[in-house]
C-alpha cells in the first residue's frame, strides 16, 4: 500500500453542457491509489461516482486536471496511444455489456482481438479466464442463455483477459441479488489476490465496500469529501454525508427516555471482543440502557458505534467513564443539540 | 385463359422483375450500408461525431427520399443513358431503383445499427477497440438480425417500385401490369399480375424472417 500509486488523478474537473445547463459532475478531484489495492469509490446517485470510473480511462474527456494510470498520462495522449493504453485498463459494468450475438468464449476473446492476438492465442487464454471464473462449462452459451451473475464473471473474465494492471468496477454488482453480489465480489477479492490487478469499485452500497475494500472516497456533490481506510471512516466518519451512507437507516433522531441522564457514544475500534456493556453495569452497578447500536463486521472485526443513556444518578458517571478508560474503549458525549447519527 | 405466348412473357417478366430487384437491392446496399454506417459514427454521440458532415449526409439522403420515384424515374433517364447505353428494359432501370433505394436502405441500415446497445459499445471503447474494430467486430455483427430484417423490408420495397418502372419502359411483371392489364383493360392479367407480385413479396418475407430468426442469438 506504500507502493507508487498506480492511479493518480490531480485536479480533475468534468463539467457537461454549457451556459445556462451547465452541471459539474466533478470538481477539482485529487485522488491516489495504490497498486494492488481494492479501492471504493462511494456516493448517492448523481454524486458524480460514475463520471470519476469513466474519467480514469478516458471514456469521459475530464475539462480540466490530469489522469495518469501506469506512468502513463492519459490526459496527454493521442487518440491511438489511449486507445494502446486501454488495453492495460480492464472494465465491467452494471449491465454486463457483453456482445450478445458471441458466445462466452468470443466474448472473453474480443479484448485479446483487440489487442492483435493470433486466434489460437485468443482461445486458449479465453479458455483459461473462463476455468478462473469457473464457467469451463458455459464457453459456448450466448449471454442470453446465462444468468445476470454468470454474465458478471464472463464480463470478468473479459476484462482481465489481456492481464490489465487496473480493473474499474461501475457498479459492477447493482444489478444483481444479495447472494450473487457476494460470489462476485469474493470472486474480485480473490482474483486481487491471486492476479495483483488493482481495483476501482464505483458503488452505491456500504456493504460493497465493506466486503471487499481496503480504502474508500466518499464522494457527494461532485467532490470527494473523505478519503481512508475503511475501518477508519466507518469508526470516525468525519462528514454527514459518510454518516448517511454509512447508517441509511441511522437518519431518524436518537429518543432517550424522559427518565435517564446523558447519552453517551461508545465507539468499537476493532479490538472489542468482550460484552462491554454488560460488564460496565455488572462493574459499576449503572444501569445504562442502549438507545442506538449500529455495527459492521470488517476483516473479521467488528467496528460500530453504541449509543447508551447513563443513569440519572450523575454521582455514577465518573465511575463508568473510569471504568470505560481501563477497558480503553473510546467515547464521545452525545450533545442534546445534535441527536442525529 | 392464356396463350403459351402469354405464359412465356410472364415467364420472362417474373425473371426480368427477379433480376431487377435483386440487382438494384444488392447495389443499393453497396452504396446504402457505408452511408448508413457513416450516419450512426458521425451522430452526436456517435463512435466519431462530425456533426456538420452527419448534417450534410443526412440531408442529401432526406432529399433523394422526398422525390416521388416516378419523377425521379424520368429526371434520371440522361444518367441511365450514361451509364447503360439506353434508357429502356430491365438493366436500365436498375438505375433509378439504386439512386431511389440507397438512400432508404442507408436509413434501415441506420436504425438497425442505432439499436446495438450503447453500453456494448462503451465497453468496446474501453477495452481500446479503434472505430475499424468497433465497425467489423461490434456494430456490424451484433446488428445483425435487425439488418437481416431491414434487408427483406428493402428488397420488397424495390420489387414495388422495380413494378412502377414498366410505366416508363422498364421490364418485369409490372410493365405487363400496365400494358396488358391496364392500357389494354385485361382485367385477368392484371389480377394474375398482382397474385404473382404478392407471392413474391410473401416469400422474401418470410426468407428474411426466418433467416433473421436463424442468426439471432439473444432470442433461445
Amino acid at each position: 500500500m506504500d507502493a507508487q500509486p498506480i492511479i493518480q488523478i490531480s485536479g480533475l474537473s468534468k463539467i457537461f453542457g454549457s451556459g445556462e445547463s451547465r452541471v459539474a459532475a466533478l470538481q477539482n478531484v485529487d485522488l491516489a491509489i495504490s497498486q494492488g489495492e481494492i479501492f471504493g469509490v462511494i456516493g448517492l446517485s448523481g454524486a458524480g461516482k460514475s463520471t470519476l470510473v469513466r474519467c480514469i480511462n478516458l471514456l469521459e474527456k475530464p475539462t480540466a486536471g490530469r489522469v495518469v494510470v501506469a506512468g502513463q498520462e492519459l490526459t496527454s495522449l493521442s487518440e491511438a496511444e489511449l486507445r494502446r493504453a486501454r488495453l492495460s485498463i480492464g472494465m465491467i459494468f452494471q449491465g454486463f455489456n457483453l456482445l450478445m450475438q458471441r458466445t462466452a468464449l468470443e466474448n472473453v476473446c474480443f479484448p485479446l482481438e483487440i489487442a492483435g492476438w493470433k486466434r489460437e492465442a485468443c482461445r486458449r487464454r479465453a479458455k483459461e479466464m473462463l476455468e478462473i471464473v469457473e464457467l469451463a462449462d458455459k464457453e459456448k452459451a450466448y449471454p442470453s442463455q446465462l444468468s445476470g451473475g454468470q454474465k458478471q464473471r464472463v464480463a470478468i473474465a473479459r476484462a482481465l483477459a489481456a492481464n490489465p494492471q487496473v480493473l474499474l468496477c461501475d457498479e459492477a454488482t447493482s444489478a444483481l441479488d444479495p447472494t450473487t453480489t457476494r460470489s462476485i465480489l469474493k470472486l474480485i477479492k480473490d482474483l486481487n489476490a491471486r492476479l495483483g490487478v488493482t481495483v476501482v469499485v464505483i458503488t452505491h452500497e456500504m456493504k460493497v465496500v465493506e466486503q471487499i475494500c481496503d480504502r474508500v472516497a466518499i464522494i457527494s456533490h461532485s467532490r470527494i469529501v473523505e478519503v481512508g481506510p475503511v475501518a477508519e471512516i466507518f469508526l470516525r466518519p468525519q462528514t454527514e454525508v459518510a454518516r448517511g451512507l454509512l447508517y441509511p437507516d441511522g437518519e431518524r433522531t436518537i429518543h432517550s427516555f424522559g427518565s435517564g441522564g446523558p447519552l453517551l457514544r461508545l465507539l468499537y475500534d476493532g479490538n472489542t471482543d468482550r460484552p462491554i456493556i454488560a460488564s460496565l453495569a455488572l462493574a459499576t452497578g449503572a444501569p445504562v440502557s442502549i438507545v442506538y447500536s449500529a455495527s459492521k463486521h470488517i476483516e473479521d472485526k467488528i467496528y460500530g458505534h453504541t449509543v447508551v443513556q447513563l443513569p440519572e444518578d450523575r454521582n455514577l458517571i465518573p465511575a463508568i467513564l473510569a471504568y470505560l478508560d481501563k477497558e480503553g474503549v473510546a467515547y464521545q458525549w452525545e450533545s442534546e443539540a445534535n441527536q442525529h447519527v | 385463359m392464356f396463350s403459351i405466348e402469354m405464359l412465356q412473357m410472364m415467364s420472362t417478366g417474373f425473371w426480368e422483375t427477379l433480376y431487377m430487384t435483386l440487382g438494384a437491392t444488392l447495389l443499393a446496399y453497396v452504396i446504402g450500408i457505408p452511408v448508413g454506417l457513416f450516419l450512426v459514427i458521425s451522430d452526436k454521440g456517435g463512435i466519431r461525431p462530425r456533426p456538420t458532415a452527419y448534417r450534410l449526409v443526412g440531408g442529401v439522403v432526406n432529399i433523394i427520399r422526398s422525390i416521388p420515384f416516378l419523377i425521379l424515374l424520368v429526371w434520371v433517364v440522361p444518367v441511365t443513358r450514361f451509364i447503360v447505353g439506353t434508357a429502356i428494359g430491365s438493366t436500365a432501370t436498375i438505375v433509378p431503383l439504386v439512386i431511389a433505394a440507397a438512400p432508404y436502405i442507408a436509413r434501415v441500415v441506420e436504425s438497425s445499427l442505432k439499436e446495438v446497445d450503447q453500453g456494448v459499445l462503451e465497453a468496446a471503447q474501453s477495452m481500446g477497440a479503434g472505430t475499424m474494430q468497433m465497425i467489423t467486430k461490434v456494430l456490424l455483427p451484433e446488428a445483425k438480425p435487425s439488418l437481416l430484417l431491414g434487408a427483406a423490408i428493402s428488397t420488397t420495397v424495390i420489387l414495388g417500385y422495380s413494378a412502377m418502372s414498366g410505366i416508363v419502359g422498364g421490364g418485369g411483371l409490372g410493365a405487363i401490369a400496365i400494358n396488358y392489364g391496364y392500357y389494354r383493360s385485361q382485367s385477368d392479367m392484371m389480377l394474375v399480375m398482382i397474385i404473382v407480385l404478392v407471392v413474391i413479396v410473401q416469400i422474401i418475407q418470410e426468407i428474411g424472417n426466418f433467416v433473421t430468426r436463424k442468426s439471432d442469438r439473444r432470442i433461445r
